[in-house]
């Protein structure tokens, strides 16, 4: 990539001093600043508004920055001219909770979809759906169309879909919004599964029983500022006084 | 791009055209109706200006003679005529000559002719009388007409009259074809463009995904754009070969009158260039209005 600006730094994520202003004057996210190392498992989490999603955006680049900088595998993603974002997107899989699957198509040629559109031939194809659906225990229903299939099930979908490329970064934006407790935890194993296998994942969660069951690196946000990033932390930090929160 | 590539693209368009139904069929309806209009009125005029154009160069003057005068005097009176300084041939047609034409025009209608006539061949002796300059050609009619200098002739006819009337017909056909046309054109535009963008509406998901996997801004406006030119391309293609077929059938018609317009007229455009030239056109507007509509409609995400 032209624009790439590649350091030795091991980080594959950096964010220095970020912040994000809507107009006129909404901030959603205020000096920022963290590093993921590659193949690290984090989970944001929040409330709604807190500047989760604002963070993701960030990082696939369907925002920029207002200030600061927002660096992925060393490239300077709000620097990115429009016609290099393609190339950074290929290098990351996003998960979204509304699934975002093609309704007439099937399991496969959704999976497919994010091939086909990046020009691969019908042997990668061929080679590389099937591996994808594998990872998400989904291979015997690769004829189903979604509505055919559970709410989980259509995550998997998604999630297949994300790593058909083979990204090192997995970006998923409320993955288990729309799922009952069992399904999510089954979602999260997907996604720690993943995570073993080298690949860095970031999750952006209201989801306190998942984030409890897989203690992980958490970050905290709140109306916009990073408060807590603990390398193996819960949904919540207990109160260790009565009335003292976090 | 890989030929999988291209075969994935043009997939993904006749998908879309199937699926926007109603309006694509719209947007094939217009697109005809349009470039027939605007290919007739400009088949019309090109016909009228190609005649035009031709007239001049073959143009000929016809004098009849009085019916009395006897045929050395007719053949002194084309000497004289062949002496006037912007004539370049004078060929003398007896009456025998012009009958005999008649016969062979009217193939198997002559007997009847002659019975109706009782024999008598009412043709007089014709002069047709060649100018060496187009331009000077009403000036020769004008002497032969006005001068007194020959009171053999009876009457003088030219292809003047004719090419007046075709020519105010070639500038109605202009106007008002013209501005329909445009009018048209105008439409089309505006119909493929909504047929587009109802496509970027129905394919919303199919291009955020697009987006965001990675595909490049071209991968995703090619199959925009190919369906825009399918639009224009069939439209140009129906409008061509309708065009094609009203063209033949009144140029069959105009051959059966006995006009020295259509006697004279040069070849017309072969049905082949007709086609061509409209679905090129066709293929032109679908691009642009698909062009448009991707510009004004299809969010960078």
């Amino acid at each position: 990539m032209d624009h790439a600006r590649e350091t030795s730094d091991p980080a594959i994520l950096r964010l220095v001093d970020v912040s994000v202003v809507y107009p006129p004057s909404r901030c959603a996210l205020r000096d920022v600043s963290l590093n993921v190392a590659p193949g690290e498992f984090v989970f944001v989490v929040g409330t709604t508004g807190a500047g989760k999603s604002t963070l993701l955006k960030l990082l696939y680049r369907a925002e920029v920055p207002t200030s600061g900088t927002v660096e992925v595998s060393g490239v300077d993603v709000g620097a990115l001219p429009h016609h290099a974002v393609p190339a950074l997107r290929r290098r990351m899989g996003v998960v979204f909770q509304d699934f975002a699957l093609l309704p007439d198509r099937t399991v496969f040629e959704n999976v497919a979809f994010a091939l086909r559109v990046i020009g691969a031939g019908r042997r990668a194809i061929r080679r590389r759906v099937p591996a994808a659906l594998e990872q998400v225990a989904l291979v015997h229903r690769c004829d189903a169309f979604p509505h055919q299939l559970s709410g989980g099930e259509q995550q998997r979908v998604a999630i297949a879909r994300a790593l058909v490329n083979n990204p090192p970064l997995l970006i998923a934006d409320e993955p288990t919004g729309n799922l009952d407790p069992d399904t999510s935890l089954g979602i999260a194993m997907i996604l720690d599964e993943i995570n073993h296998r080298g690949t860095t994942v970031v999750v952006a969660t209201h989801d306190r029983h998942m984030v409890d069951n897989f203690p992980r690196r958490v970050i905290e946000f709140d109306r916009g500022c990073l408060v807590r990033d603990d390398r193996q932390g819960a949904y919540a930090v207990e109160p260790v006084e009565p009335g003292l929160s976090h | 791009m890989s030929l999988s590539s291209l075969g994935f693209l043009i997939e993904e368009a006749l998908k879309s055209i199937r699926r926007n139904g109603l309006m694509s069929l719209t947007a094939f309806t217009t697109v005809t109706m349009a470039l027939s209009v605007f290919g007739g009125a400009a088949y019309a005029l090109y016909r009228v200006h190609q005649i035009a154009q031709a007239l001049p160069r073959q143009f000929q003057i016809s004098v009849f003679l009085r019916m009395e005068v006897p045929r050395d005097q007719a053949l002194r009176v084309a000497d004289s005529i062949r002496a006037l300084p912007d004539v370049a041939a004078v060929t003398l047609v007896t009456r025998e000559e012009a009958w005999a034409e008649m016969e062979r025009e009217h193939a198997g209608a002559g007997a009847h002719i002659a019975d109706a006539l009782a024999g008598e061949n009412p043709y007089p002796d014709r002069l047709d009388v060649e100018v060496r300059a187009p331009e000077r050609a009403a000036a020769v009619t004008a002497a032969l007409r006005g001068s007194g200098q020959f009171p053999e002739i009876d009457e003088v006819r030219d292809a003047r009259d004719a090419l007046e009337r075709a020519l105010a017909a070639g500038r109605v056909v202009r106007n008002a074809g013209g501005i329909v046309a445009l009018a048209l054109l105008g439409a089309t535009l505006v119909v493929i463009q909504n047929t587009i963008r109802l496509t970027v509406i129905a394919r919303w998901r199919e291009i955020r995904i697009m987006q965001l996997v990675g595909a490049t801004g071209s991968f995703i406006r090619l199959p925009l754009l190919l369906e825009g030119l399918f639009y224009g391309m069939v439209g140009g293609l129906l409008a061509g070969t309708l065009v094609a077929v009203i063209a033949r059938e009144l140029g069959r018609y105009a051959a059966t009158l006995s006009s020295p317009l259509t006697a004279m007229a040069p070849p017309p455009l072969s049905a082949l260039t007709v086609l061509v030239g409209l679905t090129a056109l066709g293929a032109l507007i679908g691009l642009t209005a698909s062009a448009i509509s991707i510009r004004r409609f299809l969010v960078r995400a």
